[in-house]
C-alpha cells in the first residue's frame, strides 16, 4: 500500500502545487486500478473522468484531514469507495457484462507483450472471466475482496473504509474468495 | 348512516390480563440454532476453514488500463480550476449592503455643510509656531555668520567709542576727575593715568 509523507499532505493542505502533484502522482494508478476493478471493464472509457472525480472530491475535503485520525492513503481509499457506490446508485448500469464482447476482452489487456500467444491468449481470457465473476459478487465483498487483494490494505484499515468491523470484513473477505474460487476453478486449475 | 353499538370503556383489556396472557411455545433448539446462525453468519478464515487465497498471477491477469500521459497534469488543472471556482462562489456569498437613498442624501447633506475652515482660524498655533521658527532662523544666521578676520566684538567697541571713554566711564572717581579736567583744558590731550587694556589696543590702531 502506498505511503504519502505526512508534510506532503500538510504542504498540500496549504496549497502547495508541487505537494498537489506528488498526491496525484502517487495515488492515480491506485485510483484508476479500484475504479476499474470494482465498475468493471464496460467503464474503461470513463475511469479517468471517474478517478478525476475522486481527485476533486478529496481536494475539496484536504482541510479537513486529520492525520491523528488515519492514514492518508486509507482516508482516499475512503473516497474511492464512496465514489464507486455514488456511480452504481446515480448511473443505474450495470458494473460489469456478463456478455462481455470481444472487442472489451482485448482492450483490458494488461501489459503482457513479453509472453508467448498462448500465455498471452490465456491471461487475456482469465482477466476476462476475473473481471465477470468479480462483477457477480455483491458490492460490499467486491469493495473488500479488492482493497485487500488487489491494493494490500490490512483488514484494519479495510474496516475505516467500508465502515464496518474488522470482523464483517474477514467474513465478507471469507464469502468473496469462497465464490471467486467456484466461479473460477476451471480456469486456475487449467492455468496451473 | 346506521348508529352501531357504542364502544364500552371496559371493553378494552385490563392491564391484568394482558399479563396473563400465555407465553409462547419457545422450541428447545432456539438457542442452538440462534448460535448456529450466528457462526454461521460470522464465518472469517480460520486455519482451518480459510479457502487459499486466489493465486496472485491469475488475479493480476485482471490488469486496469494505464493512465494517458497527461493524465496528472490535467488531474492537476481542474483540482487547480475547481479550487477557484469555490473560492469565487466562497467569495459571491458576502454581497455588500447598498445604501440606501435616504442614507445618501443625508452624507451629502453633511458634507456640504461641514465647509473647510480657514487655515488661521482652524490653526491658530500654527502661525505662532512659524514666527518663532523664522526668528530662530534668523539669531541663528546672525550667530554663526562669517565675520571680518581680525574684528571682534571687543574691537567693534573700541571703535566706537572716543578714547579716553574707558578713563571717562571708569568707576574710579580719580580718574574721572582729571578726565573731566583735561577735557577742559584741552578737548584733544591724551589721559595722564595709565590706559586701560581698551585705550591702549585703540592707540595701537591709529596711525
Amino acid at each position: 500500500m502506498i505511503d504519502l509523507p505526512e508534510a506532503t499532505v500538510r504542504k498540500a493542505q496549504q496549497g502547495d502545487q508541487t505537494a498537489c502533484r506528488t498526491i496525484v502522482e502517487a495515488l492515480h494508478r491506485p485510483i484508476i486500478a479500484t475504479l476499474f476493478r470494482f465498475l468493471g471493464p464496460r467503464w474503461r472509457g470513463e475511469i479517468e473522468d471517474l478517478a478525476q472525480e475522486v481527485f476533486l472530491k478529496l481536494f475539496r475535503a484536504l482541510d479537513r484531514f486529520d492525520p491523528a485520525r488515519a492514514k492518508f492513503t486509507t482516508w482516499m481509499y475512503t473516497f474511492v469507495r464512496n465514489h464507486c457506490f455514488d456511480v452504481l446508485k446515480k448511473r443505474h448500469l450495470p458494473t460489469t457484462s456478463l456478455n462481455a464482447g470481444e472487442q472489451d476482452s482485448q482492450r483490458e489487456l494488461p501489459d503482457d507483450r513479453e509472453l508467448r500467444p498462448q500465455q498471452h491468449a490465456e491471461n487475456s481470457e482469465l482477466g476476462q472471466r476475473i473481471g465477470e465473476a468479480l462483477g457477480q459478487l455483491g458490492e460490499d465483498q467486491r469493495m473488500v475482496f479488492i482493497l485487500r487483494e488487489y491494493e494490500g490494505l490490512d483488514y484494519g484499515a479495510i474496516a475505516e473504509v467500508v465502515g464496518v468491523s474488522e470482523g464483517t470484513v474477514k467474513s465478507r473477505l471469507f464469502r468473496a474468495k469462497e465464490a471467486l474460487r467456484e466461479r473460477l476453478e476451471p480456469w486456475l486449475r487449467a492455468g496451473a | 348512516m346506521t348508529a352501531g353499538p357504542q364502544p364500552q370503556a371496559n371493553d378494552f383489556p385490563d392491564e391484568r390480563d394482558w399479563l396473563s396472557l400465555p407465553a409462547p411455545e419457545i422450541s428447545p433448539r432456539f438457542v442452538d440454532e440462534t448460535v448456529a446462525r450466528i457462526l454461521a453468519d460470522r464465518r472469517w478464515p480460520e486455519p482451518e476453514n480459510e479457502p487459499a487465497s486466489l493465486p496472485q498471477a491469475a488475479l493480476a491477469a485482471f490488469a486496469p488500463p494505464a493512465a494517458s500521459p497527461d493524465f496528472v497534469a490535467s488531474t492537476l488543472a481542474t483540482v487547480q480550476r475547481d479550487r477557484h471556482a469555490n473560492w469565487r462562489s466562497l467569495l459571491a456569498r458576502y454581497v455588500a449592503p447598498e445604501p440606501s437613498p435616504d442614507f445618501v442624501r443625508r452624507t451629502l447633506r453633511a458634507l456640504q455643510r461641514e465647509q473647510p475652515a480657514p487655515v488661521t482660524a482652524r490653526h491658530p498655533l500654527r502661525l505662532l509656531t512659524l514666527a518663532l521658527t523664522a526668528a530662530a532662523a534668523v539669531l541663528l544666521a546672525i550667530a554663526i555668520w562669517p565675520t571680518p578676520r581680525g574684528r571682534t566684538l571687543e574691537g567693534a567697541l573700541v571703535a566706537a567709542l572716543p578714547a579716553d571713554a574707558a578713563m571717562r566711564l571708569s568707576p574710579a572717581p580719580v580718574a574721572t576727575l582729571v578726565s573731566l579736567t583735561d577735557t577742559a583744558n584741552d578737548p584733544f590731550a591724551l589721559p595722564h593715568v595709565v590706559p586701560d587694556r581698551a585705550a591702549r589696543w585703540r592707540q595701537r590702531g591709529r596711525p
